[in-house]
């Protein structure tokens, strides 16, 4: 134990060293990333900056706010270690913050006329935290967004624990912060691909939980950038 | 007259209770011999089938019932993000029954991965987890745990009707002998009755090198030293 605990912290200090190395030389850019169809080896590729088009987003696009995307929260949500269809809600909540024309989510309670469906399933395994699947169109309008929460995660609100082996004991079951994982899922719901980790962003992958609850300039960027300036 | 009733009485009685332990006997034996009721013990979880309880095996028909299109007016094109923990030769290894280099030597068609085969009738199912093809693959080199010979494995995604499904790391077309690195899980087969284990990753085998996620090209005998070096799953 006391091998794993002192490695465990020199894999924390080497990260964090190289972090900060990686800060001093390369500032923050706003380089939001945007979906793009995907294509090649991996489904998904990003196109960087503002000029590669097309991109994947919602058709709907508001002038004023009256335009909403119907989210159905199932109940799968609230049987995990911590209430996700609460933090499902919060993270709605930030995005429809954002002063840009992006669709408004709005919780319904039917699964007739849902376009985002939000669950928590089991993964199979305990690497996967968070995934958003998009259905789109010729056109590369997405109709449909399903967002899933691995059930094999413990949950919590406040850190990340590395999900590096498979659970054998407390010690070392994978942990999320659900804040992020969500908030990065209704990210991607809403059109934003992966940002580079030398930037600030909720759309980060795999950085630590505590700064990374907020959706950040560089993510609000990247909305404002796809649907447009809220006038 | 009156003992002798008594006694009469007793004897039938007893005959009865043992005309009744005799059907009861019967019936529980024809219960516990029956295949489908065989019986669960306190605690036990109910498991998949396994490569342990059975093979996955070679001989796996890989097609199944014909897929019926989504029902959804428009051709679409379905693909999953998954965020994840570092895809790492250690990691993949340690949710994995099996790590092994190998070829394609058929691709099966698409099918849906739900009871029955049968087409979703829900918008939230009509997903890349609900579909598969199953593949047949040549094991070239076992890196860690068990792989064998010729066996059959089940990834997600393909294409149905006009719709495809896609997800990191499966391409739409693959081509009979492509060459991956695969991470298996034995415990996790496809659809009841299909016994074929599940491909976490696999894994793209350029010449004598294995394009990883995480750690760059490296050659097939690090990828297998890496293996075999971490802990894999029991079957």
């Amino acid at each position: 134990m006391s091998n794993l605990a002192g490695r465990l912290l020199r894999i924390r200090v080497g990260v964090a060293a190289a972090l900060l190395a990686l800060a001093a030389v390369a500032p923050a850019a706003s380089a939001y990333n945007q979906l793009i169809p995907p294509g090649g080896f991996n489904a998904i590729d990003e196109c960087e900056g503002t000029t590669a088009s097309p991109c994947i987003r919602w058709a709907k696009t508001a002038s004023n706010l009256s335009i909403n995307v119907d989210v159905y929260l199932h109940s799968s949500l609230t049987s995990q270690e911590v209430n996700l269809k609460t933090i499902a809600l919060d993270s709605m909540g930030k995005y429809n913050a954002i002063a840009a024309r992006n669709p408004h989510l709005q919780q319904t309670t039917s699964t007739s006329n849902e376009e985002i469906y939000v669950s928590a399933v089991s993964f199979g395994n305990p690497r996967g935290y968070g995934s958003t699947e998009f259905s789109f169109g010729a056109v590369n309008r997405i109709v449909y967004a399903n967002i899933k929460m691995n059930t094999q995660i413990e949950w919590n609100t406040s850190y990340d624990y590395p999900c590096r082996a498979i659970p054998v004991a407390p010690h070392e079951i994978c942990q999320a912060d659900a804040h992020k994982v969500m908030s990065h899922e209704f990210g991607h719901a809403e059109g934003l691909a992966h940002e580079a980790l030398s930037v600030t962003a909720i759309m980060v992958q795999g950085e630590p939980a505590s700064e990374y609850h907020a959706v950040k300039t560089d993510d609000k960027n990247g909305i404002i950038h796809i649907y447009g300036a809220y006038p | 007259m009156s003992v002798l009733r008594s006694v009469t009485a007793m004897l039938r009685g007893l005959a009865f209770g043992l005309a009744l332990l005799v059907i009861l006997a019967v019936v529980a034996a024809l219960y516990v011999s029956s295949p489908s009721h065989s019986p669960i013990q306190p605690g036990a979880a109910a498991t998949p089938p396994s490569a342990s309880s059975a093979p996955v095996s070679a001989t796996v028909e890989l097609s199944g019932a014909e897929p019926a299109e989504p029902p959804v007016g428009e051709c679409l094109r379905h693909v999953k993000v998954v965020d994840a923990a570092p895809s790492t030769i250690e990691g993949m290894t340690s949710i994995s029954t099996g790590v092994f280099i190998g070829r394609i030597s058929e691709v099966g068609p698409t099918r849906w991965r739900t009871t029955g085969e049968k087409t979703p009738s829900e918008q939230q199912e009509i997903s890349v987890d609900n579909v598969m093809r199953l593949v047949r693959v040549a094991v070239e080199e076992v890196a860690a745990g068990a792989a064998d010979g010729t066996m059959v494995f089940w990834i997600p995604g393909g294409t149905i009707g006009c719709h495809t499904f896609e997800t990191a790391g499966f391409p739409l077309d693959l081509k009979t002998g492509d060459e991956f690195g695969f991470f298996i899980d034995a415990n996790q087969a496809p659809l009841k009755g299909v016994t074929a284990a599940r491909v976490h990753e696999m894994w793209p085998v350029q010449g004598d090198t294995v394009v990883t996620p995480e750690q760059g090209d490296v050659s097939i005998a690090e990828f297998a030293a890496e293996a075999e070096a971490a802990e894999v799953l029991s079957p």
